[in-house]
């Protein structure tokens, strides 16, 4: 039996490797180096004109105006730049958020409390779903609506009305996908009326990891919150390499063929609710992602048994090698955290969707069975 | 009103303070009444699902104590049914 390796595992994790379409482009694009794109002649000034195509190609299927957009490598800067950006130059008294909100936007409110600001956790259902109050007309209060949920792949199906800080980072660009959780149907979808800034990150459409793109629209009131001589951005502080794989990677996930992915997503749903008793299966159309809990099942001994067969998985459990807690989601959601199970689905693994099923529905019958 | 089975689970992590539950209900069929003792940090919310998968009843007595009660209520069967 030959080795499990990154190449001939069947990769259903968050991260795997770089799609072959984008491998072929990389060459090109680090060759040159990398240079300083404010330069006036020179190598730099030609990086420079590379670098605004590729903005503005990340702009565009991101929806938003390439003038409005800024690239951050760290994704705590980027939410604190934003978020902060708009608490300061706003006029705010409230800010709405949610449990399931990202770790590190959680961190950052935490960091607020001194503050006069209003912070209330607005509670979120067993199916994911964020009890986003009715906020017509009220000017005061800034909700942070997170679009979709990086770990169990959910979409909110009601968008709050009133200013938003939009977290994007884990939905693919809503003008490619449109908003497949509101409406089934993939297709073109515009940002939520209400946004102020909204935060991408590359690696949700299959780009880099350490791209995230800051969008502050126009009409809002935004001030760099940072200690700065200068109160603007700086367009340049993106990395050229990165911001080119990111628009190749945002070329090569127009390809997608989406229904090959839900229909995966189905395949696995179907055959692990069929064949095995006390699971639970977060949301209903997660496309890309799912997130398994399976009752009375080590998540450790699970992926180690899948991994076996040749399935990389993560896992949102405590019991898995990276966590101590259990994923604040899941906990948040209501939904089982022990025996949990992350699926990333993409076009080169979704052909395997029903082999991951059959090798997930005989090991947690094993696992079960050897327990009781 | 019949004894309380004690489940002793402290120092141990998660989910085999749930197993060990689930095994001892198992083992004490006719018992209605358990006590879960675990101080994982998983566990209380993990014993709310395990609750409602299963079909029992669960209560946080303190930060390490759990009650469970076989079955569900007369009300929560209700509302199970509908």
């Amino acid at each position: 039996m030959s080795p499990i390796t990154a190449e001939n595992s069947r990769n259903f994790q968050e991260f795997a490797p770089i799609a072959p379409a984008i491998l072929e482009n990389l060459p090109a694009i680090f060759s040159s180096g990398d240079s300083d794109p404010s330069a006036f002649i020179g190598p730099g000034a030609e990086q420079a004109i590379k670098l605004e195509r590729g903005l503005a190609l990340i702009a565009q299927c991101l929806g938003v105006r390439s003038d409005d957009l800024f690239l951050f490598s760290d994704k705590y800067l980027a939410f604190y730049t934003g978020l902060l950006g708009l608490l300061s130059a706003g006029n705010f008294s409230t800010l709405n958020y949610s449990s399931i909100d990202k770790k590190d936007l959680l961190a950052i409110i935490k960091g607020l409390e001194k503050s006069e600001l209003e912070k209330k956790a607005l509670p979120t259902s067993l199916s994911g779903q964020i009890a986003f109050p009715d906020l017509q007309g009220d000017l005061q209060t800034l909700t942070i609506l997170q679009i979709r949920n990086g770990e169990t792949g959910i979409w909110q199906s009601n968008w709050p009305t009133g200013p938003l800080f939009l977290d994007a980072t884990s939905a693919p660009p809503l003008t490619l996908t449109g908003a497949i959780g509101r409406s089934s149907i993939p297709g073109s979808a515009p940002l939520p009326a209400g946004w102020l800034c909204a935060l991408f990150d590359s690696a949700s459409w299959g780009g880099p990891r350490g791209l995230y793109c800051l969008a502050i629209n126009q009409r809002a009131h935004w001030k760099n919150p940072l200690p700065t001589f200068d109160p603007q951005l700086s367009r340049f502080g993106a990395n050229y390499g990165l911001t080119l794989w990111a628009a190749a990677a945002l070329e090569e996930f127009k390809s997608w063929n989406f229904d090959q992915i839900n229909s995966a997503n189905f395949v696995i749903r179907e055959i692990v609710r069929k064949e095995i008793p006390e699971v639970e299966i977060a949301g209903s159309e997660t496309f890309d992602r799912l997130s398994i809990s399976f009752l009375h099942v080590p998540a450790d001994d699970l992926l180690r048994r899948l991994y076996s067969d040749g399935f990389l998985l993560d896992s949102g459990s405590a019991c898995s090698p990276s966590a101590l807690e259990p994923s604040h989601v899941l906990t948040a959601m209501g939904i089982l955290s022990h025996g949990n199970v992350r699926i990333r689905l993409r076009p080169d693994n979704s052909h395997s969707a029903q082999d991951l099923a059959k090798s997930l529905v005989k090991h947690v019958k094993a696992i079960r069975e050897e327990i009781f | 009103m019949g004894k309380v089975i004690r489940v002793d689970a402290l120092g141990t992590l998660c989910p085999i303070p749930i197993i060990e539950l689930s095994k001892t209900m198992r083992r004490f069929v006719d018992e209605q009444e358990f006590r879960l003792e675990s101080d994982d940090v998983a566990t209380w919310s993990d014993l709310k699902a395990w609750a409602r998968l299963t079909k029992n009843q669960v209560k946080q007595i303190d930060t390490n104590t759990f009650e469970i009660t076989r079955g569900l209520s007369d009300s929560e069967a209700k509302k199970a049914e509908s």
